[in-house]
């Protein structure tokens, strides 16, 4: 037997011995105290740093052999679960020789070498860094634990190979975790029979994480169901072919959805495989102004049919022509009166550098045109509202080629429908408050809200009952470096009859207002109930005899902030400042807060 | 350098008692260290009874590298250039048993950077093997039955043509 006792200290592990039958005497500090073992014993610990024991529960233990005064280091880390380890644990404790048992598992499985002797973690790791589907494979051959590990891969890239039967079974398995699949077929491309191909791609569908999904070389005659993937963020197609209407279908919905998607260098042709789709959409010809809005003078006549002949010369050699792109510019320049100092311009031109998050309105043509430089595009535009829809506007849009040789190529009429937003116009937009005479202390607010530009206005407009208000404003916030412009235009009370949130629209909006200005309620408003309708949520807030019914703008944050300062009431309405948000409100009992004071405006 | 005079000096002592000498600043590139300055346990040597002297003289080699700030943007660039080929011949140790040691070590002083390098190593060292090369070359034990290596070979057998 030992007499020897080990100090097992809880941090350090310093290992001194000290010998049995003895009083010892041992300093103790709040971090380092003494925990002793009989020389000799094998302690198994959780070694691992973590948060908390809950999550230490699947850890491995680790074997110390506290053998010598000295402390032999890490003999081994078993796993729990792994039944060769269990195994000799079991039948050497009968002989309750540890020593012994604990000298042969090593001999058993000797310490250089072994991929065993890592922690699970970390084959997980070293595993999930795999990116052939080849070698991935192989693994799963290996051994029970590393085919456990598997599900743990992030990332995947099949070469061409017959593997579509075994994809499908892959991302069932490891699917959940996956977060960027590349599939290489090139060979794909060349059979023709690509039906058998067609369902197993389906498979993808199983990896809902996905981000990046890359394609080469495949064909795709199905418009794939792309909704299935809950946040794709690349979608990259190569050298595919892909069948018309998948394409432009895949396009338009990514083009609508936000999702960084379009194609490189225009040049969607969908019977010519080798093309990478990529971000920017590339602008070959000089942008043309379809109409320009003063926000001041603007009557509701003006803009109830937008039509415009212009047009557009070719910058790019020998290119092809596939889709027009509208988008819109504000210009701040204040008014006659009171001109802005320096004329600010937003503008939601696409670039190269994405630096709008605007989207881009794009009318993709099928099939591209071939044009050259010095071509010129003439376009005739013309946008009504729909009549069924009043948020739907119908859009016709004719073009011809003036080849710079002089013959006139091609005339195409395209009919589109699109939803509203301000697209294909370039909207003059001034400052202009005289809506907002009702307004407590208009010129601090004036004042305020002017270095964001807005305007009000109110018309009524054809398919909605109640007349509408146009609130607009742009505000510029910085965020972490990057500056970000936007247009906000809020349009209220032009529902059709019968919904229950007026404003229900609104709620597809984001109101960002700049950091800077930081408008928010007075003290004493406070909400007291909230609950969810609709898109967004209704806060109603009662103070002074006041009930106020607020209705949250916000989707990106839906968390409620403190509302702290009212904004502007016109009409029924009220627009509250949070902290980083405007919100509409609408009186429900009482009449506009008066309750701004001095301090901060 | 005017930085190494200022700097605190940690002292690290290895499994098999060699004692190391570290800048504070470099050492704090692991984790596990960190925590122990943090939580002040740091004032008499640290001992890494995980870490052999060798595999411990290799992190350090690795952590004094990285711990490097190029002066200007000229310089960044040259550096990053510098510190991947650092790298790749980091990697490039002798015995395969000393990158399992740098994994090891990595892992338990907590250098996310070093973990990943080593692992990725070790990844790479794995591609366009069979099953057989995999495990003879990482000892690993097949426990697998026969019927389930069978069943689990006939899933992946499209990789083995």
């Amino acid at each position: 037997m030992n007499r020897f006792y080990v100090s097992v200290s809880t941090i350090f592990r310093s290992g001194a011995a000290f010998k049995g039958g003895k009083t010892h005497k041992i300093e103790v500090t709040d971090a380092d105290i003494h925990v002793f073992q009989r020389a000799g014993t094998i302690i198994q610990r959780k070694d691992r740093f973590r948060r908390s024991t809950v999550q230490m529960e699947n850890d491995p233990y680790t074997l110390w052999d506290w053998n010598e005064p000295i402390p032999t280091k890490v003999h081994h880390e078993c796993m729990p679960v792994a039944p060769e380890s269990d195994n000799h644990l079991n039948e050497k404790n009968k002989s309750s020789n540890q020593d012994e048992m604990l000298s042969e598992y090593i001999t058993l499985y000797p310490t250089t070498d072994r991929m065993d002797c890592l922690p699970e973690a970390v084959v997980q790791h070293i595993l999930s860094t795999l990116r052939n589907a080849k070698d991935v494979a192989s693994c799963n051959c290996v051994s029970k634990k590393w085919k456990d590990s598997m599900p743990y891969i992030a990332s995947i890239y099949f070469q061409p190979c017959g593997l579509l039967p075994a994809l499908a079974s892959w991302l069932l398995l490891v699917g959940s975790s996956l977060k960027s699949l590349e599939l290489c077929m090139d060979n794909l491309a060349e059979q023709n029979a690509s039906n058998d191909s067609l369902v197993k791609l389906e498979c993808i569908q199983a990896a809902r994480n996905l981000e990046s999904l890359r394609l080469w070389g495949v064909l795709i005659v199905r418009t794939p169901k792309w909704d299935v993937f809950q946040k794709p963020r690349n979608l990259q197609i190569v050298r595919a072919k892909l069948e018309g209407s998948v394409l432009t279908e895949t396009l338009r919905r990514h083009v609508a959805s936000n999702v960084k998607w379009a194609e490189e260098d225009n040049e969607v042709d969908p019977h010519e495989p080798a093309k990478v789709y990529k971000v920017v959409v590339h602008i070959k010809g000089t942008p043309a102004v379809l109409k320009e809005i003063d926000c001041l003078t603007v009557t509701v006549e003006d803009i109830l049919k937008v039509e415009a002949c212009v047009s557009s010369i070719i910058t790019k050699e020998d290119t092809r022509l596939s889709g027009f792109g509208g988008w819109f510019n504000v210009h701040f320049n204040g008014r006659k009166e009171n001109p802005a100092e320096c004329e600010v311009e937003l503008t939601t031109a696409p670039s190269i550098d994405d630096g709008t998050h605007w989207s881009q309105q794009v009318f993709f043509l099928h099939p591209p045109v071939r044009v050259n430089e010095q071509d010129e595009v003439r376009v005739n535009f013309s946008m009504t509202r729909s009549e069924e829809n009043h948020r739907l506007m119908n859009v016709d849009l004719a073009y011809e080629i003036k080849l710079s040789s002089g013959t006139t190529a091609t005339f195409v009429s395209l009919k589109r429908y699109i939803q509203l937003r301000a697209i294909a116009v370039v909207i003059r937009l001034e400052a202009n408050l005289d809506g907002l005479k009702h307004v407590n202390k208009v010129n601090s607010v004036v004042k305020l809200l002017k270095q964001h530009a807005t305007s009000f206005a109110s018309f009524k407009v054809p398919g909605s009952e109640n007349p509408s208000f146009l609130i607009s404003f742009a505000t510029k916030n910085s965020n972490a470096g990057q500056v970000i412009s936007k247009l906000h235009i809020i349009e209220l009370g032009a529902q059709p009859a019968g919904i229950l949130f007026p404003v229900s629209h609104v709620a597809k909006d984001l109101f960002l207002v700049s950091q800077e200005s930081r408008i928010s309620l007075p003290q004493p408003l406070y909400h007291t109930q909230i609950h969810r309708e609709n898109h967004g949520i209704t806060t109603r807030i009662h103070h002074h005899g006041i009930t106020t019914r607020f209705h949250h703008c916000n989707e990106i944050r839906p968390d409620l902030v403190n509302i702290r300062r009212l904004v502007v009431v016109f009409s029924d309405w009220v627009v509250v400042g949070g902290e980083r948000w405007l919100w509409l409100a609408e009186l429900v009992m009482g009449v506009a807060v008066a309750a701004i004071d001095g301090d901060g405006w | 350098m005017s930085s190494s005079s200022s700097s605190k000096m940690i002292e690290l002592r290895s499994s098999d008692g060699e004692t190391f000498h570290v800048e504070e600043t470099v050492v704090l590139q692991s984790e596990t260290i960190k925590q122990m300055i943090d939580d002040d346990c740091a004032n008499a040597a640290i001992p890494l009874p995980n870490v052999t002297s060798m595999t411990l003289a290799k992190v350090i080699e690795y952590i004094k590298k990285h711990a490097e700030k190029p002066k200007d943007d000229d310089d960044k660039k040259v550096a990053e250039e510098d510190l991947k080929k650092f790298d790749a011949e980091f990697v490039k140790v002798d015995q395969e048993s000393m990158l399992f040691d740098l994994v090891r070590a990595a892992n338990y002083l907590n250098i996310k950077s070093l973990l990943d390098l080593t692992c990725q190593a070790v990844a790479d060292s794995i591609k366009d093997l069979s099953v057989e090369e995999v495990r003879k070359k990482f000892n690993i034990q097949n426990d697998f039955t026969p019927e389930e290596e069978a069943k689990v070979r006939k899933e992946n057998a499209w990789a083995f043509d």
